[in-house]
């Protein structure tokens, strides 16, 4: 019996008690170096990969209005069939692909936990999962976390972070199970086109290989429209496609997001999902509704005009400052090279930091291929881009001279 | 209206001194062009003029802002506006509305105080 106020001690170190694979994850670098970055004042943050609008008030009515109107119980495990609906009739319309609400789609919290419903569905321990990178970076934690092993693939500036046919083919082995592909990327803000994918797709066709397509800034592709992987020929059973309403809706927080994919896949995710979260926020899932009727479709229009502006004001910023930046084509990040500066992307981020009171994500952090460059939001005002980059310009030139 | 031009005006409504290299890198247009646009909404008074938006409390917080409503019965011939006009013409008086509903004008004013505010002696 243990008596009232009596603490039992511990016979190991608490870390002791940890799983190895939970002690083996190394904490995000992002959120690490933004720790920094909350102490300081005055500085502008280019760090954050997230909109700068707030969630469309329409959008926001609909939440507190289900609210209003008492809905507030569980709902169907996959999602309301009314919101499924609406995913599928979206996605159709706007990437061409065809999926089947009933059992083909699953609203899920974020596109963060389909991606881990996903993996957690598909790996058996020491199965090779492949990631290009430079990528996001939860891909390879939680292909960790679920027994598997994440095999990074570099991607390169010169190919503006396609991913090549011969990259993936020299990564395969008889355990390579899974491709995750994110594109439009982040943090590069590469793309794929049809052409680019075709190559892909026979790779992944002769290997037969499952692949997790996290598309989650499809809508913004800024010149050519996003090709879904999931729409080229014969690659839809093969593929999971994950995507939410985070970016292009502008609702990070509520945390709305879906997977669609072959039934019996679907199936198997939403096993896991009854057994975690039951099911995605009632009030939320309203929301994701009313984002996708064609108000809300409007709206997102409306911001990615938006981005692009910034956009191309930031990338033509960083060509005059001096550093190499490939055109981004997607998502709403610029990532010039450094290298000039002869300085690690660490270095310069903390630098920059520090003398010049501008927080940016240093590439290493995005795995293979990062290294060498800085992850640039441009979802932040006009005002502060263009302060920015006087401030990361003076602060090259300084570093160019040596001091 | 086409669609640079209210690209152009969004762009300057948001920030009245955004120059014309910048719109144009934004719109991805030439500088030329965006002077031209802009040049033209300022001859046909599209753009009426730049002003500044003051936050006057910071300046001076004797300032009071009141908005008051008004009955007036229509004149013949003239409706509302020799009223209106009379009204408009003090300069506490920032804006005058005609609306629908229970009365007919809406006077925003502005003065020093609540004791002195209302300077505008409606007959």
């Amino acid at each position: 019996m243990i008596k009232d106020k009596e603490t039992v001690t511990p016979r190991k170190e608490m870390a002791d008690y940890l799983s190895p694979m939970a002690r083996g994850i190394k904490p995000s670098g992002i959120r690490r170096f933004f720790d920094l970055v909350s102490a300081r004042k005055d500085v502008i943050t280019l760090g954050v990969g997230e909109p700068d609008f707030t969630t469309p008030w329409h959008v926001r009515e609909a939440a507190v209005y289900s609210l209003e109107t008492g809905k507030t119980q569980y709902t169907s495990n996959a999602g309301m069939p009314e919101l499924r609906g609406a995913i599928g009739q979206y996605l159709n319309d706007q990437f061409a692909v065809e999926y089947n609400p009933a059992d083909e789609i699953l609203v899920t919290v974020g596109g963060s936990e389909a991606i881990d419903l996903a993996l957690r569905a598909l790996i058996t321990p020491g199965d090779e999962i492949l990631i290009p990178e430079p990528c996001y970076i939860s891909y390879s934690p939680i292909t960790t976390l679920s027994g598997g092993v994440a095999v990074g693939i570099e991607t390169f500036a010169k190919d503006n972070f396609k991913l090549k046919a011969e990259s993936l083919q020299a990564a395969i082995t008889p355990r390579s199970k899974v491709l995750i592909l994110c594109y439009p990327s982040n943090p590069t803000g590469g793309i794929m086109t049809y052409e680019d994918w075709l190559p892909i797709a026979k790779i992944v066709e002769e290997n037969d290989l499952i692949v997790i397509s996290d598309e989650i800034y499809a809508e913004l592709t800024y010149g050519s429209k996003h090709v879904s992987f999931a729409a080229v020929p014969g690659m839809k059973d093969r593929t999971i496609l994950v995507s939410g309403f985070s970016k292009a809706f502008a609702m990070t927080g509520w945390r709305m997001g879906y997977a669609c994919g072959h039934t019996d896949l679907i199936a198997a995710m939403l096993k896991i999902h009854q057994y975690t979260v039951m099911c995605a926020p009632v009030m939320g899932q309203y929301a994701a509704l009313e984002a996708l009727s064609p108000h809300g479709l409007e709206e997102k229009d409306r911001m990615m005009e938006s981005y692009n502006q910034r956009r191309r004001l930031v990338v033509k910023g960083f060509r005059e400052i001096g550093l190499d930046c490939h055109e981004p084509e997607g998502a709403f990040y610029a990532f010039p090279s450094i290298q000039s500066t002869g300085l690690t992307s660490e270095q310069f981020a903390q630098r920059l930091l520090e003398e010049a009171n501008v927080a940016a994500v240093p590439g290493g952090v995005f795995g293979l291929g990062g290294e060498g460059h800085l992850r640039c939001s441009y979802a932040t005002s006009v005002a502060q881009l263009t302060e920015a980059l006087d401030r990361i310009g003076n602060f090259v030139a300084k570093v160019k001279q040596g001091s | 209206m086409n669609e640079l031009q209210l690209k152009v005006l969004e762009l300057l409504k948001e920030d009245a001194r955004r120059d014309a290299e910048l719109i144009a890198t934004m719109l991805d247009r030439s500088i030329e062009e965006i002077k031209q646009v802009i040049a033209e909404l300022e001859s046909d008074h599209i753009i009426v003029k730049y002003a500044t938006v003051v936050n006057w409390s910071k300046v001076d917080d004797e300032k009071v802002t009141a908005l008051i409503e008004v009955q007036i019965t229509p004149e013949r011939g003239r409706g509302f506006e020799g009223i209106a006009e009379r009204i408009y013409l003090y300069p506490e008086v920032k804006s005058v509305y005609l609306m629908s509903g229970a009365y007919d004008l809406l006077v925003e004013i502005e003065g020093k105080k609540l004791e002195r505010g209302c300077l505008v002696r409606i007959e």
